[in-house]
């Protein structure tokens, strides 16, 4: 909970006992308001007002002063970044405590950094290697964001670190794919400082969700880049970020909420059995990298079962999807499907089956916790599991038959016992 | 506290600084006091938001020299001028080549590949010359300047005229006679 809405909420209970009057609470109330409104609306406009000098910057040299000799354009092209440093001092000197100076200056050297390094790539005709180009300039801006404790920088250190993994997955460069993780973690001490202290929820949610993207995406580069292995990690990922199961918390809801959505598409395309025969195919030139996604996916897996288990996560659908996910590396490294290529049928049996009991149980600790969403989102992942396997053209008629056949006994029998439950008193 | 946050601010500062600096420092010297060779080349346009616009230059007659080796491992290609008054490729090595012009490249795709794909332009010549050299098929090169294995472009030309110029007439030409 944020200050603003602590002090509110105080200010509700003092006048209701009585130890302000109604008067000096609507006095109170409106100092804070008035106060918190022009500081956010600065703090926008100095960032945004920054980052349209800064590409305004970067589009005037990108304009090509051919005609200036090489010395004066070498020259002039350090002045935005001498200025934007200056600006850095100046605010790290006289104006920490001014959040619209440090976002404002902070961003402004970022973009200042990329401005410089482009004008030299010209002036000099370098090589192209925009990926290098990127990564160059996003390492020199990251620490701004932690000398000047400022936010807006990181969007565009996160911008540098995901082309420069996909650029390297194109290209098949492999011993880069772990250095673009180690990269990412570069910033995770920033972010998770930002949304441990829970400041300013706009702040929060600003860090967590460009995190979360990041992540996100660095792992998919790593998917190109390794070709396998990549479904069990990525929902690894997802899984790490359903831990946090705290819905109530503007920071960790957006890492719940996108842990749901990124898991349960995940486990709607592993409830295909193309997908699954996709897996089984050996790709021997990939099988030595094929370790380092496993080693990694240990990593997370091991994260993944501490938060689940250790942190005791509320989540029961945590520790399912974790078993999944192990039981889909441990099919991958036992090689089993080389000789067995039909083992996979479990996959895509046991990925349908756990959509059924994620949606069963979002229905039930709905209905318990009279929680709509919670029952909305079983629901909708329900009628999905239901349609698309329906029209699953992969599946032949008689085992889709079988399927539906047995999932509505199941759903009689949960129905069953939860009426058994409440005639009991178990439930309210 | 504070003062060891100065500090790192400081260091930041400092390389922001001197990486473009390094960058500069051999290309600068290259281009001053360094030998000049001339590649002969095709130049396309393409667009680069933060470097703006510029013409893919692909060295033809370096490109098509073929090289064993993995790809991406470092080569020096000692470089001589032909009969033409062109460069090209007399022999490769994998130490630093003593007392003769060489340039430092890398092997990709089965052929040797220098740090030279393009040439920045202004916004308006650069897809004008790309027109000029796809319709005529002229003679085009780049000039550049070697020194100590560094390679820095100083220069094209479409027939013997800096492209700059060349587009510039042509522009005039077109306007005179009332195509533009």
């Amino acid at each position: 909970m944020n200050r603003k809405k602590w002090l509110f909420e105080e200010i509700e209970k003092w006048q209701t006992e009585q130890i302000i009057s109604s008067e000096a609470a609507a006095a109170l109330r409106q100092r804070y308001v008035k106060q918190a409104s022009p500081g956010m609306l600065i703090l926008l406009f100095s960032i945004i007002g920054a980052v349209l000098i800064g590409i305004g910057i970067i589009l005037i040299s990108a304009k090509n002063w051919y005609e200036l000799p090489i010395a004066l354009r070498v020259g002039l092209s350090f002045l935005p970044l001498v200025l934007s440093q200056g600006l850095c001092l100046f605010t790290f000197l006289r104006r920490m405590d001014s959040p619209g100076w440090r976002e404002g200056s902070a961003v402004f050297m970022s973009l200042s950094v990329f401005a410089v390094i482009a004008l030299i790539g010209q002036i000099f005709h370098l090589p192209g290697d925009f990926g290098g180009y990127v990564i160059t300039c996003g390492l020199l801006s990251l620490p701004v964001v932690y000398i000047l404790n400022a936010a807006s920088p990181l969007i565009i250190y996160y911008y540098a670190i995901i082309y420069w993994s996909f650029d390297s997955a194109g290209e098949f460069k492999i011993a880069l794919v772990p250095l673009a993780l180690g990269l990412f973690v570069l910033a995770l001490p920033y972010a998770t400082s930002v949304i441990r202290s829970n400041k300013s929820a706009a702040k929060t949610v600003y860090v967590s969700l460009i995190t979360l993207i990041a992540g996100f995406l660095v792992l998919l580069a790593f998917a190109f880049a390794l070709q396998m292995g990549a479904l069990a990690l990525l929902l690894l990922y997802f899984v790490l970020l359903l831990a946090f199961d705290r819905t109530d918390d503007p920071g960790k809801a957006v890492f719940y909420m996108i842990g749901l959505m990124g898991a349960f598409t995940l486990l709607f395309i592993l409830s295909y059995k193309d997908v699954w025969d996709g897996i089984s195919v050996s790709y021997a030139p990939y099988l030595a990298e094929d370790y380092t996604v496993l080693g990694i996916a240990a990593l997370l897996a091991i994260g993944a079962v501490y938060f689940a288990v250790v942190r005791k996560a509320r989540e029961p659908l945590t520790s399912m999807i974790v078993l999944f996910s192990i039981l889909i590396a441990g099919l991958r490294l036992s090689g089993i499907f080389k000789d067995a290529p039909e083992i996979f049928a479990i996959g895509t049996v046991a990925a349908n089956l756990l959509i059924f009991a994620s949606s069963l149980y979002f229905i039930v600790r709905g209905s318990m916790k009279t929680s709509f969403l919670d029952v909305n989102i079983g629901m909708i992942f329900l009628c999905l599991l239901i349609v698309l396997r329906f029209f699953d053209w992969n599946l032949d008629f008689l085992l889709r038959g079988i399927i539906f056949v047995l999932l509505g006994v199941m759903f009689l029998a949960v129905n069953l016992y939860l009426v058994k439950k409440r005639k009991g008193g178990g439930l309210q | 506290m504070k003062k060891l946050i100065l500090s790192a601010l400081v260091i930041l500062i400092l390389a922001q600084i001197l990486v473009p600096v390094y960058m500069i420092a051999n290309k600068y010297d290259t281009l001053r006091s360094g030998i000049e060779y001339k590649f002969r080349v095709e130049p396309v346009d393409p667009y680069d938001a933060f470097r703006g616009r510029y013409l893919v230059i692909s060295l033809t007659d370096i490109n098509r020299a073929s090289i064993n080796g993995k790809g991406g491992a470092k080569k020096y290609a000692v470089i001589k001028n032909n009969a033409d008054g062109f460069a090209d490729i007399d022999s490769f090595s994998d130490q630093k080549p003593d007392g003769v012009d060489f340039v430092k490249g890398k092997i990709q795709y089965g052929s040797f590949r220098l740090p030279i794909d393009r040439y920045y332009m202004d916004e308006k010549l650069a897809p004008k010359a790309e027109t000029i050299y796809r319709e005529n098929r002229q003679e085009a090169y780049v000039t550049v300047r070697v020194k100590n294995g560094n390679v820095v472009v100083s220069g094209l030309f479409i027939n013997g005229i800096a492209i700059e110029e060349y587009v510039k007439q042509q522009m005039e030409q077109d306007t005179a006679s009332g195509k533009m």
